[in-house]
């Protein structure tokens, strides 16, 4: 049988970070899916403010999205 | 091969980011092409075996579209070929979603190291010989088999220079869905970046395909990176790419759906509307599609008699392994009979590249405060030279969290020294235990983790936290998530 637990939420805390968190997390949980290209996360991470660039066949570099 | 798939219509691989879209845009999205494994989660142990949430499925089976699954991270080229562990969650879910047709690639994932069975890291291409084409049909036959549904293998990309006694892909694509008797996932986005990268003319590779065994093709963003195209996923169809599919989905009498396949990290700077003129793309292909004229079906594809006697599947799998698992997971023989050219050091390296971008992406989404906060307090480059010693060093995982988990210990092991690391790293890998494990999990924390929260948000190194007061924190996942401070 289960010990009974008394929870309160601190007023000063709550927790908003950490549950932006985690419901991060739990939407990338999953296999990280097929392609056969660069994944860009890290580089996401690095510069939050980063726009992909990809460079089209005439080596035109475009934003992603543009 | 009887099966006339049913005309399904345009549509695109499902992410969890765009389940609005989908849900509100199923005048323009008619199919969703669910790929399972992105859905589960996988425990910690070693051997745990994937899983879904039964009521993520029956949210995913909601969707107004129709819905398909495409198979993720068990390929069916290698002579490692997972025909029972993941299978019956596999099954269930493509029962679940009334899939007409299921998919997979013909590519190979897990290779024989010195200790056994290794994931090594990226879908890589198999060596087109007979023996390759009777190992992948065998495989295919047997997946079907155990799904019991009918079965297309997708066209992969080959970053690799085809080799003189190799089939060509056309003739490798064809043998092997003629052997297996199953339908073709025609990937043109594969075969042009294929084209591009000078290895095989798409045009020579279509010519060469049963036509009427496709019943699927995709289509996605490419890019330029490290001196190759390549299949990125990373936005618009290229306008050139599209006139291709144009004259090519003309002449595929089994046509069943068209899909359009974004990467996760690339849909935020792509956007919505971007997103649905993709979609009215391909919707104009749709029109152009063969509309039931019957196609003389081209002649089962000829057996090609090798010229010498070509290398073993082992041989080339066992090559991958040399050059892509850590030093001390490399199998110790010799691989036989292959020749390494200096142009298959080149693709080697490019594999080891977009590996490293990849484990180096899933860690930042994963522990994405570790990361920034890395970054705060030992500055991108020497962050990146970690990163780069963790992924020397250590296997990949195919599931985010192992691998999130896996660098976790890695860092436990190499210790830095940065105010607040050891208490967000705890904190964020505890999360991912318990998402993993569904378990609720309880840690010591500073009381106050929120404030190091908002100090890595907003790009400030958090004071020590060495002294700080702590509390037991609670988090649990299911059914509803939470975060909790436990105060008995």
């Amino acid at each position: 049988m289960s010990k009974n637990v008394t929870v309160h939420v601190h007023d000063k805390l709550n927790l908003e970070q950490c549950q932006k968190v985690l419901a991060a997390v739990l939407t990338k949980a999953g296999h990280t899916g097929c392609f056969s290209g660069l994944k860009i996360s890290f580089e996401n991470v690095v510069d939050p403010a980063n726009i992909g660039l990809v460079v089209d066949k005439t080596l035109q570099v475009n934003e992603i999205g543009r | 091969m009887a099966l006339q798939p049913p005309r399904l219509g345009p549509g695109a691989i499902y992410l969890r980011s765009l389940d609005g879209l989908f849900r509100s845009n199923a005048d323009l999205i008619n199919v969703a092409e669910i790929e399972p494994q992105t859905l589960w989660t996988k425990a910690t142990a070693s051997d745990s075996v994937p899983r879904g949430s039964r009521g993520e499925l029956r949210y995913v089976c909601a969707l107004p579209q129709r819905l398909l699954a495409h198979g993720v991270g068990y390929p069916v080229a290698g002579t490692t070929c997972d025909q029972e562990r993941h299978i019956s969650e596999f099954r269930l879910w493509s029962e679940e979603l009334a899939a007409p047709w299921v998919s997979e690639h013909l590519s190979i994932l897990d290779v024989r190291g010195a200790r056994g069975s290794r994931n090594c890291g990226f879908l890589m291409p198999p060596l087109q010989t007979e023996k390759q084409v009777t190992l992948a049909a065998h495989n295919i036959k047997n997946r079907q088999k155990v799904l019991g549904r009918p079965f297309a293998f997708e066209t992969g990309v080959n970053y690799f220079s085809p080799r003189d006694f190799e089939m060509s892909d056309g003739e490798f694509f064809a043998a092997v869905a003629d052997t297996a008797d199953c339908g073709i996932l025609l990937d043109l986005t594969n075969l042009w970046v294929n084209d591009r990268n000078g290895r095989a003319k798409i045009g020579d590779v279509l010519a060469k395909l049963p036509l009427e065994r496709v019943w699927e093709v995709h289509l996605a963003g490419i890019e330029f990176a490290h001196g190759h195209w390549l299949d990125a996923h990373s936005g618009r169809i290229d306008p050139e790419l599209v006139s291709i599919a144009a004259e090519t989905v003309a002449s595929l009498p089994n046509l069943g759906a068209i899909i359009f396949e974004i990467a996760a990290d690339r849909v935020a700077s792509f956007g919505p509307t971007a997103f649905l003129r993709q979609m009215e793309t391909l919707h104009e292909l749709w029109d152009v599609r063969m509309k039931g004229a019957a196609v003389t079906p081209k002649p089962a594809a000829e057996p090609v008699f090798e010229a010498h006697d070509a290398p073993a599947p082992e041989s080339w799998e066992c090559l991958i392994a040399k050059r892509m698992l850590p030093a001390e997971e490399r199998p110790g023989n010799s691989c036989e009979e292959l020749q390494v050219r200096a142009e298959d050091e080149q693709s080697f390296s490019l594999y080891g590249r977009l590996v490293s971008a990849f484990r180096a992406g899933t860690i930042a989404e994963m522990l994405e405060n570790t990361t920034r906060l890395l970054l705060l307090g030992i500055g991108e480059t020497a962050l990146r030279v970690l990163i780069d010693r963790y992924v020397a060093t250590t296997l990949p995982a195919a599931f985010p969290t192992d691998e999130a988990l896996n660098f976790r210990c890695f860092l436990d092991a190499h210790p830095i020294s940065v105010p607040g690391l050891k208490e967000i790293l705890k904190f964020e890998a505890t999360l991912l235990e318990a998402a993993a494990n569904n378990i609720i999990m309880q840690v010591t924390l500073p009381k106050d983790i929120e404030a190091i929260l908002i100090d890595i948000a907003a790009g400030k190194l958090p004071r020590s936290s060495e002294d700080l007061p702590v509390a037991v924190f609670e988090i649990g996942v299911d059914a509803v998530p939470f975060i909790r401070i436990l105060d008995e």
